[in-house]
């Protein structure tokens, strides 16, 4: 399987300081699903933003579908849900918000209007679009942050602390929505059960370096592994291995 | 966007345009004779727009400092003497420069609210843009109005954070204002920084997006209206 994005060194700075990551190897084939976890600070986001471009490689680079990835140049091929809902909606309707990046594409007239009225709908927001973006709630506003990346049609997305706030109906919503993309997901977050639910690989960082790289059950259930890097075990497979459960009913379980 | 654009046009380039030049018109305006003409410009251009609440919330302020010219200038510019009270002399030259500096705020103020703060600061940064601004220069506007926004929502939730916890407010505690002032302008750095990115990983400025269509027949009528009365006023301020 070709990598769709592909990492070769890759070390992430913030300006005047030294890398947050450095050394990062690793590759993500298309379609993929990957949860990124790994204690506060320990530069989950930082890493997103330099995956899409807004922050520079400190060395090595950064492949999407062959062709490297530059700072600061506009890439289609990828999007960036950002943690905090606000840094994202400027515009002052849903809809407006949304056309933002296909408008930017060249898309005008009907073909826009289609565009937005398919990433509303995807996102479950077809009957918000005239709604001033400060007017709806946190989980329709991280879904609108989805539909405003969707609309441009990306290839890998990339999303931050995505359930970041959300209450449990919202995060719900949020997961299956999730599911059911077709992009190459990598998705940042604490919340190791969505995770789970989610990603099928999982990659743990700490102290500027890969932890690991592999199954997510595997990796998020190795309680020795998790407590060394400052996590914990979630609940889900904690209590397979407790009860004796085959951990593939819990899981599914879960996923349900 | 749909809007209430009344006999406006809508295009945001060409009310940019018109503000532009009604604003540099009304600036040139030399004669306090020519003041009254110009309020009832601005005033028929408010009422075709048709947003009076808008426009009352967003005078307040100019209109404070339009009454403290012509409150104070009176009383220390000038040497003709138009009434005298104990030490309180009234000048006719500082009363004719007071009317003249708040007749034109005031015009100027209406003129630009009527015509732009209906419009969000993206469309108006592309306003710029579509007239032929620098892509900078748009984006700066872009930038520093979004910033300001910012500042704003920033003072008033660190407001509301500091009364909630018994925080003091008035004159007294003007060390706290200034730390949270501080803060407020920091976050709202980072934000619009963040926001500057996202906007740019959506394409922004990436020289993609079809271009605006050319201006349409009201669009140019209303420039060309505006060009018009703002050369009509400065022909009767030289007359006058
Ligand atoms: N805007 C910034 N400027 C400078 N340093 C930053 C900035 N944002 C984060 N950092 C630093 O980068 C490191 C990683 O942070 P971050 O990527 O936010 O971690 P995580 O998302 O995993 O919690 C931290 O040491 C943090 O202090
Ligand atoms: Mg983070």
């Amino acid at each position: 399987m070709r990598a769709l994005l592909q990492t070769v060194g890759l070390a992430v700075a913030w300006p005047g300081q030294p890398p947050v990551l450095s050394g990062l190897d690793l590759a993500l084939g298309p379609g993929e699903r990957v949860g990124l976890v790994g204690p506060n600070g320990s530069g989950k986001s930082t890493l997103l933003l330099s995956l899409a471009g807004v922050l520079p490689a400190a060395a090595g680079a950064v492949h999407l579908g062959g062709a490297p990835v530059r700072a600061g140049v506009f890439n289609p091929a990828v999007g960036l849900v950002f943690q905090h809902a606000e840094d994202q909606l400027f515009c002052p309707t849903l809809a407006d918000d949304v056309a933002f990046g296909p408008r930017n594409l060249g898309l005008a007239g009907a073909a826009l209007e289609a565009r937005v009225a398919e990433a509303l709908t995807v996102c479950g927001l077809s009957e918000l679009g005239e709604r001033p973006v400060h007017r709806l709630s946190g989980g329709e506003k991280r879904r609108a942050c989805i539909a405003g990346v969707l609309a441009m049609r990306p290839r890998l997305m990339l999303l931050d602390e995505p359930s970041a706030a959300l209450d449990l109906r919202s995060r719900r919503r949020l997961i299956r929505l999730l599911a059911g993309l077709d992009q190459t997901l990598m998705v940042a977050s604490h919340d190791l059960d969505l995770i789970l639910e989610l990603c099928p690989r999982v990659i743990l960082i700490d102290a500027g370096r890969i932890r690991a790289d592999g199954p997510a059950r595997e990796i998020l259930g190795d309680a020795a592994l998790m407590a060394a890097h400052g996590q914990e075990v979630p609940p889900a497979l904690a209590r397979s291995r407790v009860a004796g459960w085959p951990r593939e009913r819990a899981i599914a379980g879960g996923a349900a | 966007m749909a809007e209430p654009a009344g006999l406006l046009p809508g295009d945001p380039r060409a009310r940019l345009a018109m503000a532009l030049i009604l604003a540099f018109g009304f600036a040139a305006v030399g004669q306090v004779g020519t003041v009254p003409a110009l309020l009832a410009l601005a005033l028929i251009l408010a009422l075709v727009a048709g947003q009076p609440a808008r426009l009352l919330r967003g005078l307040r302020g100019p209109l404070v400092l339009a009454a403290a010219f012509v409150l104070i200038l009176p009383l220390v510019s000038g040497a003709t003497v138009l009434w005298q009270a104990g030490p309180l002399r009234l000048r006719a030259e500082g009363l004719e420069a007071g009317l003249l500096i708040a007749g034109r705020l005031l015009a100027i103020v209406t003129v630009t609210l009527t015509l732009l703060a209906t419009l969000p600061a993206h469309r108006l940064a592309a306003a710029l843009r579509g007239l032929g601004s620098p892509a900078l220069l748009a984006d700066l506007l872009l930038l520093t109005l979004r910033y300001l926004d910012e500042v704003r929502g920033e003072i008033l939730r660190a407001r509301l954070a500091r009364r909630l916890r018994g925080g003091g407010a008035g004159w007294r505690d003007l060390p706290g204002h200034g730390a949270m002032l501080a803060l407020a302008l920091i976050r709202s750095q980072r934000r619009a920084e963040n926001i500057w990115a996202a906007m740019r990983l959506r394409g922004h400025a990436a020289g993609l997006a079809v271009p605006p269509p050319p201006l349409g027949a009201s669009d140019r009528a209303g420039i060309a209206v505006a060009a018009g009365l703002a050369g009509l006023l400065l022909l009767m301020d030289r007359v006058a």
